[in-house]
């Protein structure tokens, strides 16, 4: 009988979520900081899926269904936000998040 | 209540849904036509009624719909007309404020009704899937609504930084969703074996305080998915810690789209907030009112943010010389006030937040559109280019002083009415910290009073740059016209408005 | 020495040690399943173990003054070394060896090892996206984290998620990214400058306190576990789900990836003409 329970997998999620969170907050890069949200938000997916075996009522799928529509609106939310990384590129010639300073007070 | 007998309910959501079709479609056919700007705009506004209608139609109840994923109740109906308002203002303003090429305008249609479509999901969704999808929904039409001025460099920059925030807070509500659910093995907030009926059951062993028996783990996972969610409420209302954008996106975006955003999404994310909360963590009793079922403390919580987030809001507002960003900065302190009535969790608190809510899409909505006016002939939005607006456009003035007054909150103007209602609301709440929340609302209208002062007395009291009139559409004349008028009315005949708030949160006249 | 002489040479010493490890267990295999003649079986192990001497010396044992003939005696003695050492290996060693590997085996279920590997191929790859200098490793990095939770959603049963995992997460959004990337020709120059951090410690801060309130949830909250979680397959449970009770939210979604599609294509697409009416940037 295999010893994996709940908790590993919530663990890997908690340490998803946590280098989700670092590469937002230290990223300049607007691409790096996208793809910690991603990390973020396979974080959460795990989270429901692993939540969906061990802890729903047997045939309940509400977890795993919320997670394919997690990863059709984080691919929606990808192609927006990469579209808009794009015309930053043409205007600013640069992605990094600290020199589109235009909007200060 | 299954699909099919759902879709009852469900009508004006499809309204809007063929609505984002057919414009699009439309966009494509009058392409040529030199009457572009008003054909399109009169088939959006057809739209619109054509929502209105269906609304207006549409069995009244409280029953849930789709198996459990929305609720149809007074509350939904409230927001939905709310919205509505909200929308018809924008698109009647979008067409002549030179902020959208024409040759553009029917995209910028399709998708606002696209966001419109997304808010009003988010007034009705009691399953955490809906809420998480009408968020997004109204997310992602945002940012790209945000860059529609693509050749702008300040549009880009706004989107990015809304994209960039709006997805780590997207995220993180969903982390706490996620936890939301393996806590209580259901996505449905309400109704029997959601959320909410879950905890009023297990607050029994699991949640209840350490000392009765509680696990110290079950509360705080529970504390921390809440504050998980709530970091993705907040982000929608612009409430502190989770405010960072929206000075940027504001002054970015196209301004009759800031305009829209400034009350539509804010009001959604009340609605969510309000749902939510109540559903899962206050228990009605007989009477009318409410009590909490957990320990956790969420109404101080609230209250304790909804003090910086007005405090902050205020003081940063002070020393800001563009309009948009003044405004933005001012409806983060809205936005406080409004959390002031969530944080009392009681029904004459939330009458309060919806009564205040119509009152702000008048005035702000107002507000905004002063600005663009002004905009459209000096192509800038600081408060310089107001100087000698009181000889220029005596309307258009006179207009936005009464806003403005009302957006302080002074006494004959329908501002007064709901910051009024919120603050008795509160103190009604009773207990010393309840009290100090009040005075601090207080103390901060007479702070904001300090910088909407400015403007006003750089519109009368100050000579104009320059001669050149400013000559402002008869449209706009008239929509400020019509949105000054029920704020002067409203400010000394508040019944409908109480009278409709109660229709729509829990039945009595609690105010 | 000119640098691709160089490499070219390292090239060919790489693929003669491998032809001579590959023939070396070739010809065993030989010898043991097509009953292969023994002398024609020690031959072609001569001739491998030439191959694998040869090479070994190119990269190892290079001071080693070995040509010729001096190389086969060399060989034939390597041989000698390693016959020995494989029958000492499987006549004294085998039963040892056999018993701890089984008993490794009972002590960690291959199933938990198959865990243990995705698990941290997943926050090995969230580790190199976090922490990685350069954007393109990030990228790459990012790959080994989906692929790790893909991986991971198997072990759950969820074998649907899994492949919309690879298919969108990989195949649709990973590679949205790397063309991100590639369009906006950041890389190259100061890796320093491409994918620069801010205030390291306080990420490394938030990263511990947040691993740790979550782990401490994890481990200690009472989550109510199912006796018996299910293996079986989801797809078509899945798709009645999507019809049924998930329809509206279904629908939903599809109206939602059309705005955002024809959303990118607006943000995307060069600036239309403006007309007279609008206000130039």
């Amino acid at each position: 009988m295999s010893s994996i329970g709940l908790p590993h997998f919530l663990i890997v999620g908690a340490a998803l979520f946590a280098l989700g969170m670092v590469t937002v907050v230290t990223r300049r890069n607007a691409v790096g900081i996208l793809m910690g949200v991603e990390l973020i938000l396979n974080a959460a997916n795990l989270n429901f899926i692993a939540f969906n075996h061990f802890v729903a009522t047997p045939g309940s799928l509400a977890g795993q269904v919320f997670s394919i529509f997690v990863i059709v609106l984080a691919a929606a939310e990808a192609a927006i936000a990469l579209a808009i990384v794009l015309a930053i590129y043409q205007t600013f010639h640069t992605i990094d998040v600290q020199d589109t300073d235009l909007l200060r007070q | 209540m299954d699909n099919l007998t759902s879709l009852r309910f469900f009508v004006p959501e499809s309204v809007l849904t063929a609505a984002v079709l057919a414009l699009f479609i439309e966009d494509l056919l009058v392409r040529r036509s030199a009457q572009r700007e008003i054909i399109l705009t009169a088939s959006a506004v057809a739209w619109l009624a054509l929502t209105g209608l269906a609304l207006a139609a549409m069995p009244a109840g409280d029953v849930p719909l789709f198996g459990g994923l929305l609720q149809q109740d007074p509350l939904r109906v409230f927001f939905c007309w709310l919205f509505l308002g909200a929308a018809l203002l924008t698109i009647l303003i979008v067409p002549k404020s030179r902020q959208i090429s024409s040759a553009r305008l029917g995209e910028f249609m399709a998708l606002l009704f696209a966001l419109l479509l997304g808010m009003f999901l988010m007034a009705s969704a009691t399953d955490l899937l809906m809420i998480y999808l009408a968020v997004e929904t109204v997310s992602l039409v945002s940012y790209v609504l945000t860059s529609f001025r693509r050749a702008d460099r300040k549009a880009n920059e706004a989107a990015l930084k809304y994209v960039i925030y709006g997805g780590v807070a997207s995220g993180v509500m969903l982390y706490g969703m996620s936890l939301l659910y393996g806590l209580f093995a259901t996505t449905r907030v309400t109704g029997a074996g959601g959320i909410g009926s879950q905890l009023a059951d297990v607050t029994s062993s699991l949640f209840r305080a350490h000392a009765f028996g509680g696990q110290p783990a079950a509360q705080l996972s529970l504390v921390v998915a809440v504050v998980f969610v709530l970091a993705g409420v907040g982000y929608k209302i612009a409430s502190v810690p989770f405010h960072m954008w929206c000075p940027d996106v504001y002054e970015g975006a196209p301004t009759p789209f800031t305009a829209f955003l400034s009350v539509g999404p804010k009001a959604a994310g009340f609605a969510v907030a309000i749902r939510f909360f109540f559903a899962a963590f206050e228990r009605q009793v007989p009477g009318g009112g409410y009590v909490a079922v957990t320990e956790l403390p969420w109404p101080a919580i609230i209250g304790i943010i909804s003090a910086i987030t007005m405090t902050l809001g205020n003081l940063t507002a002070i020393v800001q010389t563009n309009l948009k960003r003044l405004f933005a900065y001012s409806s983060i302190a809205h936005a406080g006030y409004l959390l002031m009535g969530l944080s009392a969790a009681s029904t004459a608190g939330v009458q309060a937040i919806l009564v205040y809510l119509i009152v702000y899409v008048l005035m702000n909505v107002g507000a905004f559109l002063v600005v663009i006016a002004v905009s459209r002939h000096t192509g800038g939005e600081d408060i310089k280019d107001f100087r000698g607006l009181g000889h220029k456009a005596p309307i258009a003035a006179l207009a936005l002083a009464v806003f403005l007054f009302s957006l302080t909150g002074i006494p004959p103007f329908a501002g007064f009415v709901g910051k009024y209602l919120i603050f008795a609301a509160v103190v009604q709440k009773g207990g010393f910290w309840n009290v100090m929340l009040a005075v601090i609302g207080v103390l901060n209208s007479a702070v904001s009073l300090f910088y909407y002062a400015r403007i006003i007395k750089a519109m009368f009291l100050e000579d104009a740059l320059d001669e050149r009139p400013i000559s402002v559409p008869a449209l706009y004349t008239g929509v400020l016209v019509a949105l000054a008028v029920p704020v002067l009315i409203l400010g000394l005949y508040w019944t409908p408005l109480i009278r409709w708030a109660a229709a729509a949160f829990g039945g009595g006249n609690a105010l | 020495m000119a640098t691709a002489s160089n490499l070219r040479g390292w090239l060919v010493r790489l693929a003669v040690l491998a032809l001579g490890l590959f023939g070396m267990a070739g010809a065993a295999g030989l010898h043991k399943f097509a009953h292969l003649g023994l002398g024609l079986t020690l031959f072609l192990e001569y001739l491998a173990i030439t191959c694998v001497v040869w090479g070994i010396n190119g990269f190892v044992l290079r001071t080693l003054p070995l040509r010729g003939v001096l190389l086969l005696v060399f060989s034939a003695a390597a041989f000698g070394v390693l016959f020995l050492l494989a029958y000492f290996l499987r006549s004294v060693m085998a039963p040892f060896l056999f018993d701890a590997a089984g008993r490794f085996i009972g002590l960690v279920h291959l199933v938990d090892l198959a865990f243990y590997l995705f698990a941290v191929m997943t926050i090995a790859g969230a580790a190199g996206c976090a922490f990685s200098r350069n954007i393109i490793y990030s990228a790459w990095s990012l790959l080994f984290a989906f692929m790790g939770v893909a991986g991971l959603y198997v072990f759950l049963g969820a074998d649907f998620p899994a492949v919309a995992q690879v298919l969108i997460y990989v195949g649709g959004i990973l590679v949205l990214i790397l063309f991100a990337i590639m369009l906006t020709k950041q890389i190259g120059g100061d890796p320093k400058l491409t994918n620069a951090h801010l205030a390291l410690p306080m990420g490394a801060a938030l990263a511990a306190a947040t691993v740790g309130t979550l782990t401490y949830m994890a481990v200690m909250a009472p989550w109510k576990i199912q006796a018996a979680p299910s293996y079986e397959p989801v797809s078509g449970a899945l798709g009645v789900a999507f019809l049924t009770d998930y329809l509206l939210p279904f629908e939903v979604a599809s109206v939602v990836l059309l705005a955002a599609l024809i959303g990118s294509v607006i943000i995307a697409r060069k600036e239309i003409k403006e007309t007279s009416d609008a206000v130039s940037p």
